[in-house]
């Protein structure tokens, strides 16, 4: 909760700053910025404020982004250029610094000159790479945005319309992915051996498994694997670890005798889940564990993670 | 939250029965409550909230409070309501077809099935995949046995003993009705085969034992918890079985798959879950929930599993459950039974490995198990006498080694299966077979008195009513011996126990007097060996010592010797009969030998019965004597009527009834009168008419009696006899009327002696003379005149009648 509202907080604090300027210099034009298509394109929900949502559009990387800017001038405006620019940018909750900007793409629209009547600006981004998807964790957000700007001659306050997007990106069927075996125990007490089918998993598997007990000494009352979701940000000694229990799924209800075997079927298509993200622009990071939990009778817990890779399917 | 906590402090003040109470009242109250909304929900078709709402019904079991009883309850009571849930579902798959395309329909169920596998808590989860499993095999969206695998594997899940032991219920009870079979609607289109269904069920029973197994009582705790736990084990063994039936009710299961899967498994399981409990009862479930043509070809691997279970269990009732189903199975089948096998060769061969193998079984078991497999024999090979002979000789190996001589079997459920080895073979062999058992009579020894006595009227009884009969004296002797409580009670060193009753002794009587009837022969001679064969033996039987003077001692005798003297009367009636030369001379030499040796033999029994029972033995005698006189052995016939006047004088004389005994007497010895001769004869008659006159006290009776003896010197009848003491008898029998004082009565005996006196005239004896008769009658009438007010009707009737008679038959005289 608590860090969500983190996020909220930027947020209002980049939209407290447009109505001020509107009231010192007035609007001067209504901008608004269409994708072409945009009824046949899929949006993702994301969240806006700690209660309200908003719908982007979705793009994949590789995806050309082309739509048209509307202008309807209240007055004259004689400007020394118009431009768009395509942005991703990855920002630090902590950090107030400016954003890193890791794609910028600017495109002239118009020399300078007078804009007095409506006008449209055809854009297209093509072969902009949108490289990493986008992304809104605790301590990091990537996201993408268009900018619109015109500077207005003889004024402080240029005009400017940002229109955020959402990013996805489809893998490829990763060619080696083997299953994950592993036997772990504590001596005397309690051995058991996992196995999970793949150690790769799209967003919408299964993960299909079993646990063998292969000597159970103390007693257990439950079991239940988990998917925690690690987001790192930073590096050395300001690196930081949030972990996030997205999944806790029961498995196993009572105690098991030494030669049981208990099946795991993990439905991942339930929940909101992004791939694993690996060094992003070295700023962050975000990897997924399946989290194997014992709870013995006095409460105590036994675990073991396995850190298995998520990616996104076509 | 207020309200709980107030629950769980209160609770603690309760009694621990009281404790289960509220939290299985509370649990049903919570459960009740999300089924009312389970059910809006359905009504209004809001499935996915539905399926919460019964999400979190089902959770209420995932309680650990409630002991095994009342979360029984609980999960009846959700079990109901689940049904609503399950009939929907049902009914979605119709809905859907109407609305949807077919292609929409398939990714229903399959959507569903998925969609319930997001639960977080693996209990309700899987109760929600089970109903929802259910109704997707009902849509036939898949193919019954994947689905089924599916259920039967993710169920592994709950490995709690109790949770997991009901969950699996569920899954059987879900799936009852829609396993694949031969040409059920769930095997077409690659739904499975009676296989899959084997194999589901068998998985699913493997698991449910494993569990069971489990709930082993704690090894620490007071013996009164040990034993709650182990009732509360016992309880659900019924789920266990329950699912394990359901194999034996699919119509795909042939010989060949139950001998090669299905009873390998179970045993597999058996045997390796080492439980007693279990071992038991899954065992006797085995033998009863299979058809009988099942366990002919595992017979021994069967028995052969039995003697690997753990020390304790109670192989014998599993064994003799085993041979007592298929000795009714064998009863069942009409004429003989096809099969090659020799049962009761593989079973007696396989418990005999047992006992070798288990020698601390004791004796009670192995007897209960011996008693089975007679009665398996007896219904498989009723003709077979060698495995008869075999078993007995087995048990009474045993018995002699467990009781040396002369110790005697007192436990009473060892009695009760000697009894039953003892009447088996009664049920379907002439005693007499069973009797040439070597070891048949050798058993009964291991008995104490009633119970030898009881076997022996069973034995007596069946030879009775099957009408054995006993032709050779070895048969007879074997019979007797065996009879031989019945006829000498107890032996001498053995108390006689409860007393018997008298009706009881006497029908016992009576059933072995029915021995002497049931002899046969063709040859008079062997007959009479058997005869007296019996005689001594009762006469040996009867000398002993501690029996000579007891109550019962006449019973016995009569029982024993009257029979046997009707028979050889009747032999003699049937030797002069066939034998009687045509010239009426008499019996030849041979015959006369013959005759006498037979009178001898009955003169002899009937002393021996006289001496306990001197009326029934003068009644014998003369019998005897008539017998004798009628088969023309007139010196014999007189020698029995002497001795019954001996015995009358020394026995009768005192006794009330002499005057019947007399009766008797003279009618016999009148019967004789020609056939004796008369040196012979006039001593008997005139001691009789002496009996009468002198040992009768009152005068109707001395003057009746004197009457009758009057035929005895009727010289028409015998040349010998005197009319002249014939009319001495008359007078005296006046004279004696004369001095009765009891009114009425001199008239009546009067107008007897007339009577008696007219039949003598008309026959024209010389005894009496027209004079006498007509003296008479004017005496009668001076009686009668005097006394016609009091006079009985009858008698004046009867002088009426005589009067008339005399008239008719006489002609010139003056009345």
């Amino acid at each position: 909760e608590s860090n969500n509202s983190l996020i909220v907080g930027r947020n209002q604090r980049a939209e407290a700053s447009r109505p001020t300027m509107a009231f010192l210099f007035g609007p001067r034009c209504e901008v608004g910025i269409q994708f072409d298509k945009a009824e046949k394109r899929k949006k993702v929900e994301v969240p806006k404020t700690s209660s309200t949502k908003e719908f982007l559009y979705l793009f994949h990387g590789k995806e050309n982004v082309k739509g048209k800017v509307v202008v309807r001038p209240k007055s004259r405006i004689e400007h020394k250029g118009i431009k768009i620019s395509l942005l991703g940018v990855i920002e630090m909750v902590y950090d107030t610094g400016t954003p890193f900007e890791f794609v910028t793409v600017d495109v002239d629209l118009s020399p300078p000159g007078v804009l007095e009547t409506d006008t449209e600006f055809p854009f297209d981004f093509v072969k902009v790479n949108k490289k990493y998807e986008s992304y809104m964790g605790i301590n990091v957000q990537c996201r993408y945005f268009l900018r619109f700007d015109i500077e207005v001659k003889n004024s402080l306050a240029n005009v400017r319309k940002e229109l955020g997007f959402w990013v996805h990106n489809y893998q490829v069927v990763p060619e080696i992915n083997s299953g994950i075996k592993m036997e772990v125990g504590i001596e005397d007490c309690l051995h058991i051996e996992f196995e999970y089918n793949r150690s790769k998993y799209h967003l919408k598997d299964v993960v299909i498994g079993k646990i063998f007990f292969l000597l159970v000494r103390i007693k257990i009352k439950h079991m239940e694997l988990s998917l925690i979701k690690r987001e790192t940000t930073g590096r050395g000694p300001s690196q930081f670890n949030e972990n996030e229990t997205v999944i806790k799924y029961e498995i196993m209800d009572g105690a098991p005798v030494k030669g049981e075997c208990v099946p795991v079927r993990l439905f991942l298509c339930g929940f909101d889940l992004t791939p694993t993200y690996r060094s992003v622009q070295k700023k962050f990071s975000v990897k997924y564990y399946l989290n194997l939990v014992l709870v013995d009778e006095e409460q105590r817990r036994y675990f073991k993670q396995q850190e298995i890779t998520l990616w996104r399917k076509k | 939250m207020s309200s709980k906590k107030s629950t769980s402090r209160s609770l603690s003040s309760l009694s621990p029965d009281q404790q289960q109470r509220v939290l299985l009242e509370e649990s049903k109250k919570a459960a009740s409550h999300e089924a009312f909304y389970m059910k809006r929900c359905l009504d209004s078709d809001k499935l996915m909230d539905a399926l919460k709402h019964a999400s979190n019904m089902v959770g209420q079991l995932r309680t650990g409070l409630l002991s095994p009883k009342n979360y029984y309850d609980l999960y009846m009571h959700i079990f109901d309501h689940l049904k609503h849930l399950e009939s929907y579902l049902d009914h979605l798959k119709h809905l859907e077809g109407k609305l949807n395309t077919e292609k929409n329909r398939g990714e229903r169920m399959s959507k569903l099935y998925e969609l319930v596998q997001y639960a977080g808590n693996i209990l309700p989860r899987l109760y929600l995949l089970v109903t929802v499993g259910a109704a997707y095999i009902n849509s036939k969206e898949a193919p019954a046995k994947d689905i089924l695998q599916d259920l039967v594997e993710m169920t592994k899940g709950v490995q709690h003993p109790l949770r997991g032991l009901f969950l699996r219920n569920y899954l059987a009870e879900m799936t009852r009705n829609k396993l694949p079979d031969v040409d059920n609607q769930y095997s077409q289109a690659g739904g499975g085969t009676t296989e899959d269904s084997i194999d589901f069920i068998l998985a699913n029973f493997t698991e449910m034992n494993k569990l069971w197994v489990r709930m082993q009582p704690p090894e620490r705790g007071g013996v009164k918890l040990r034993e709650r736990r182990e009732q509360e084990r016992k309880d659900l063994r019924l789920l266990v079985g329950k699912t394990l039936a359901t194999i034996g009710r699919l119509d795909g299961l042939t010989e060949t798959t139950y001998k090669t899967i299905v009873f390998p498994r179970i045993m597999d399981q058996i045997i390796s879950c080492n439980d007693l409990i279990a071992q038991e009862y899954l065992m006797e479930c085995v033998v009863q929930i299979f058809p009988d043509e099942f366990h002919l070809p595992t017979v021994s691997q069967l028995l052969d599993a039995c003697t690997k279970l753990v020390p304790g269990v109670n192989i014998k009732r599993i064994i003799v459950g085993l041979i007592d189903r298929l000795s009714q199975f064998a009863s069942r089948q009409e004429g003989a039974i096809n099969i090659e096998m020799d049962v009761f060769a593989v079973f007696y061969e396989n418990v005999q490995a047992l006992l070798q193998a288990k020698p601390q079984m004791d004796i009670l078991e192995k007897l209960e198990m011996k008693v089975a497999l007679m009665a398996l024999s007896l219904e498989w090979y009723p003709k077979n006498l060698e495995n008869i002979s075999r078993l007995l000789g087995f048990v009474t190996h045993l018995l002699t080694e467990e009781y040396p001589a002369p110790a005697r079997v007192t436990d009473r459920k060892e009695v009760t299966q000697i009894m039953k080895l003892l009447s088996l073979p009664l049920e379907r062999f002439d005693p007499l077979v069973a009797l040439s058992f070597e070891h048949y009579s050798t058993l009964q020894n291991f008995l104490d008195f009633s119970q030898r006595s009881r076997i022996a009227m069973d034995l007596l009884d069946t030879a009775i009513a099957r009408g054995t009969k006993i032709g050779d004296l070895a048969q007879l002797e074997s019979l007797l011996l065996f009879v031989q409580p019945i006829m000498g009670g107890p032996a001498a060193d053995e108390p006689e126990g409860d007393l018997v009753e008298e009706s009881v002794l006497r029908h016992q009587q009576q059933r072995l007097s029915c021995v002497v009837h049931l002899c046969s022969h063709q040859d008079p001679e062997e007959l009479l060996r058997l005869y007296v064969t019996i005689a001594r033996n009762g006469e040996t039987a009867l000398n002993q010592d501690h029996l000579k003077n007891t109550a019962t001692i006449g019973v016995r005798i009569e029982a024993i010797f009257v029979p046997v003297i009707f028979r050889v009367l009747a032999m003699a009636q049937a030797m002069t009969v066939s034998g009687a030369p045509t010239d009426g001379s008499g019996p030849s030499e041979a015959m006369a030998k013959r005759g006498k040796g037979l009178f001898q033999f009955v003169y002899k029994s009937v002393s021996r019965v006289a001496t306990v029972n001197p009326r029934l033995g003068l009644k014998l005698f003369l019998q005897a004597g008539s017998s004798a006189g009628n088969c023309g052995f007139g010196r014999i016939a007189a020698d029995f009527l002497a001795q019954a006047l001996v015995l009358y004088e020394e026995k009768l004389a005192e006794d009330v009834e002499v005057m019947e005994a007399l009766t008797l007497v003279s009618g016999t010895l009148e019967h004789l009168s020609a056939a004796i001769e008369s040196e012979k004869y006039m001593p008997l008659a005139r001691k009789t008419a002496k009996f009468s006159h002198r040992h009768l006290l009152k005068k109707p009776d001395q003057c009746r009696s004197i009457l009758r003896s009057t035929h005895l010197f009727d010289g028409a009848k015998n040349p010998s006899a005197n009319d002249r003491l014939c009319l001495e008898c008359l007078k005296t029998c006046l004279r004696i009327a004369d001095d009765c004082m009891e009114p009425g009565m001199n008239l009546r005996l009067f107008v007897e002696i007339l009577a008696e006196c007219v039949y003598y005239y008309v026959k024209k004896s010389p005894a009496v003379s027209a004079e006498f008769i007509s003296s008479l009658v004017a005496l009668i009438n001076t009686n009668v005149g005097d006394d016609t007010q009091s006079s009985d009707r009858a008698v004046l009737d009867f002088y009426q009648a005589t009067l008339s008679h005399a008239k008719a038959h006489t002609e010139g005289l003056d009345w």
